[in-house]
């Protein structure tokens, strides 16, 4: 029996461990063009990336979760005049850049982005496991990872052996190769309530934390996000479109302390600048007052609740949708 | 250092390995022994170097309770090494709760807490304070007759595998073996070869199995919201299942790392979740902590009462609650208490201890047997709700998930079967646990391919003996180790829901 085990630690351990090596390699080689289909952004990157006639809409819609939220869920505008470009908060002002460069590569020219979004969306920026989640791995062309490099001020590291990425690798793609490949921008199709009180309207204790915990977190917005909306501002010269920006309904109480401790009015100094600075010749729309929901409208400190929440914010897009679409 | 860690798997262990086999080899047993005495001193003053004086003084003393147990049987050294042992055990891991509950019960708030909760529990110290406190009294029994070299005892003690989370070794299972590896008495790749087996598939199943379904678990446990009734008994299973996985896992790497050093040290789990009963699931999970219990805190104090009502009672519930009621609660409290300092794992205790009262009572009772599926279930959902306060923060939490899994208020479909809920008329909201579509389902598929694995896994710690080093062990053990490696580093929560 001892030499059944030489033989295995000296021969069949050490041939089936190269064997399984070199079979991840092989799988991992043949899955490498798969894009990946593990989150909204994934699914909106594979879709901007291939014209498609059917798409004509004069307005694309950018945003964080608040936002996605209502467009998932609510249609928004008469049917193909919107299209709904909302991510979440993890890829930043960065992802709906390169988003919307793709978008441009492949798609109609739109009259008008907006940017509807929390204020804390405009200072994010994504580092670490969230822009390898967010960004690396779904922004795959060579000027793409270029300019991934340089915002995140470093380099991606060397391709390593795919061991050591197995999920990244081979899981997602395998999972990507068995899901549906996605071919249209998402829109719900549910008309909003119009009724814009909940039937609770006892906010939760931990909520009003949360609320009152965001409240204190200034929102600075950092220089690498002022170069990508200057790019975005380069971006609607380059193919005439406009800017909005508006902002996702904010709790009463994050409001009167945002009042109260200036951080709204800071932030908006700051985009104000921004503009000024780089967007000479471009027209940008800023708004400058915040829509005010009870505390019971929300869910958690950034959301709202549905669907009383977020028919109240899809009223609003609606109306202002309609406003954009008159003044054309 | 954990064992799924990459400074154990490509540092402390293949060093240890190397530096115990070439002792061996160009030296004698006992400098091997006391080199592996070495390593498992480093292992253990990795977290806390000042815990390691903590544990040598543990053993130094213990060693002489031992001695001098061994010279007269005294009843009262074997007293004084117990409180030693218990008292270490209450300073260190009980004080603060012990403080916090006097001064709530007599003042009626704590404000000693703060002042104690700096305190860090020393790893392990359950475990060797247990298997010290079986010597002594194994020693007291005349189970251990002889007094061994301090190094053996030592080594019995401070053996890394089992060091700081099992299995509960007995001394006599060991002792042997220790004179065995000082004789440099190895059975070389015969034990080294399942060794390795065993110990790639606790890692598979820690690294690869119980951290893929913690996530999911973490999200109903540590979600601020009530959940609903699908999240709570998705939630609830989930955990289960990591906390099979992840124990189970460990307790194999324990056993694996074992004979690669070649010690063979007991098993810990035998497949819990096909029991049929509560006395079977005790005798599957976390088994020699069970015997510990058993031997040294339920089989005496049964004894005594047994007689007591032999004697002096006749009523037949009164011999139920003095001879199995009181024993397996007060037992079981105790247990739920060595998992740690807290209401929660009080209750933990208290659950099983009533599941296996009903399971004794029903048999006391001749009632008819069960069908297979009703038994099961019934212990399973035991098992379950024990879990539930296992995990949980607090009692309060612990209720509220256990509502959760019984109330039909709280039963809503997620947002993302709206039109199938809104057809057949079932409540729906968004569910943080089930919030998306694609990503529920990924775990419901998770959740089913492990509660299959967790009853059809085979237990190699049981049966190393007929594993043969054949090429489909060969490409298991390969396989079981590239995957672990391969997901070693992954993020341990869903970054998904950070935004």
């Amino acid at each position: 029996m001892k030499d059944g085990w030489r033989k295995f630690f000296l021969f069949k351990l050490p041939v089936t461990l190269a064997a399984i090596l070199i079979l991840i390699e092989a799988l991992a080689f043949a899955l490498e063009e798969v894009r990946p289909n593990r989150h909204d952004l994934d699914r909106l990157a594979i879709v901007a990336d291939y014209p498609s006639e059917a798409i004509h809409s004069k307005i694309i819609v950018f945003g964080d979760s608040v936002t996605q939220d209502v467009l998932k869920t609510f249609k928004i505008g008469v049917e193909g005049q919107v299209t709904n470009l909302t991510t979440n908060k993890a890829s930043g002002i960065i992802g709906s850049y390169l988003l919307l460069s793709r978008y441009l590569q492949n798609q109609p020219t739109p009259k008008t982005v907006v940017f509807a979004a929390t204020p804390e969306f405009f200072a994010f920026s994504p580092d670490g496991d969230v822009a390898e989640l967010y960004l690396r791995s779904v922004f795959h062309h060579e000027d793409e990872k270029e300019y991934i490099d340089g915002y995140l001020g470093e380099q991606r590291s060397a391709p390593s052996m795919s061991l050591m990425h197995l999920e990244g690798r081979i899981g997602t793609k395998i999972i990507s190769v068995l899901s549906p490949t996605p071919v249209k921008f998402p829109m719900g199709q549910r008309v909003p309530d119009t009724t814009s009180l909940a039937a609770d309207a006892n906010v939760q204790a931990h909520v009003l934390d949360d609320i009152l915990k965001r409240a204190e977190r200034p929102i600075v917005i950092p220089e690498k996000n002022s170069n990508v909306l200057s790019e975005i501002c380069t971006l609607a010269k380059k193919h005439k479109f406009n800017i909005h920006i508006v902002f996702a309904p904010v709790p009463i109480s994050l409001f009167d302390a945002w009042k109260k401790n200036g951080i709204f009015a800071s932030f908006l100094t700051q985009l104000r600048y921004i503009f000024k600075q780089g967007c000479q010749d471009v027209a940008v729309s800023l708004e400058t007052t915040l829509t005010v929901v009870p505390d019971y409208m929300m869910r958690d400190a950034d959301h709202l609740i549905r669907h009383t929440g977020t028919s109240f914010f899809a009223n609003r897009l609606n109306e202002f949708v309609a406003k954009l679409a008159n003044s054309y | 250092m954990l064992f799924a860690s990459k400074e154990f798997l490509f540092f402390f262990l293949p060093l240890a390995l190397l530096a115990f086999h070439v002792a061996r080899h160009i030296s004698n047993g006992k400098i091997a022994v006391n080199i592996l005495i070495i390593f498992s001193l480093i292992y253990y003053s990795w977290w806390e170097i000042e815990f390691l004086f903590l544990l040598l003084l543990s053993v130094s003393l213990n060693y002489l309770f031992l001695r001098l147990i061994l010279l007269n049987s005294s009843k009262l050294i074997l007293a004084v090494g117990l409180l030693f042992n218990l008292g270490l055990l209450a300073y260190f891991k009980y004080r603060n709760f012990l403080i916090e509950n006097i001064e709530l019960l007599f003042i009626g708030s704590s404000h000693s807490f703060e002042k104690f909760s700096a305190i860090i529990i020393p790893l392990g110290i359950s475990f060797y304070t247990f298997q010290q406190i079986a010597m002594l009294i194994d020693a007291r029994d005349g189970t251990i007759k002889t007094l061994p070299p301090f190094l053996n005892f030592v080594q019995f003690v401070t053996f890394f595998p089992q060091l700081i989370a099992g299995p509960i070794v007995l001394f006599k299972e060991v002792r042997e073996q220790i004179e065995a590896l000082q004789k440099n008495q190895f059975d070389g790749l015969n034990v080294f070869g399942p060794g390795l087996a065993i110990f790639s598939f606790g890692l598979f199943k820690k690294v690869c199995l119980a951290d893929t379904i913690a996530p999911f678990a973490d999200l109903a446990f540590n979600s601020h919201q009530i959940i609903s009734t699908l999240e709570a008994w998705a939630g609830s299973v989930a955990y289960s299942l990591q906390l099979y996985f992840d124990f189970s896992g460990y307790s194999d790497m324990a056993v694996g790392l074992g004979l690669m050093f070649g010690v063979r040290l007991p098993f810990n789990f035998d497949t819990p979740f096909r029991a049929r009963n509560m006395t079977n699931f005790w005798k599957s999970w976390h088994i020699t902590m069970t015997r510990f219990f058993m031997l040294y805190v339920y089989s005496p104090i049964a004894l005594r009462l047994g007689r007591f009502a032999q004697f002096n009672l006749k009523n037949i519930f009164l011999i139920f609650f003095l001879t199995v009621l009181t024993p397996t609660i007060f037992t079981f409290l105790l247990s739920g208490l060595w998992h740690g300092a807290g209401w929660t794992f009080v209750m933990f205790g208290c659950v099983n201890g009533l599941a296996l009262v009903l399971n004794n009572g029903w048999r006391m009772l001749k009632m008819p047997k069960l069908p297979f599926l009703i038994s099961w279930s019934l212990t399973m959902l035991s098992v379950l709700i024990s879990f539930v306060y296992f995990r949980s923060e607090s009692i309060e939490a612990a209720h509220n998930f256990i509502t959760a899994m019984f109330s039909i208020e709280h039963f809503f479909f997620p947002n993302w079967l709206e039109l199938y809920a809104e057809k057949i008329g079932v409540p729906w909201k968004s569910l943080p646990v089930l919030s998306g579509g694609s990503y529920s389902v990924k775990f419901l598929i998770i959740l089913a391919i492990l509660s299959v694995l967790s009853v059809r896994m085979p237990n190699l710690s049981k049966c190393y003996e007929k594993l043969k080093p054949s090429w489909t062990l060969a490409s298991a053990i390969a396989f079981m180790l590239i995957m672990s490696v391969g997901f070693l580093d992954r993020p341990k929560v869903f970054l998904y829901f950070q935004f």
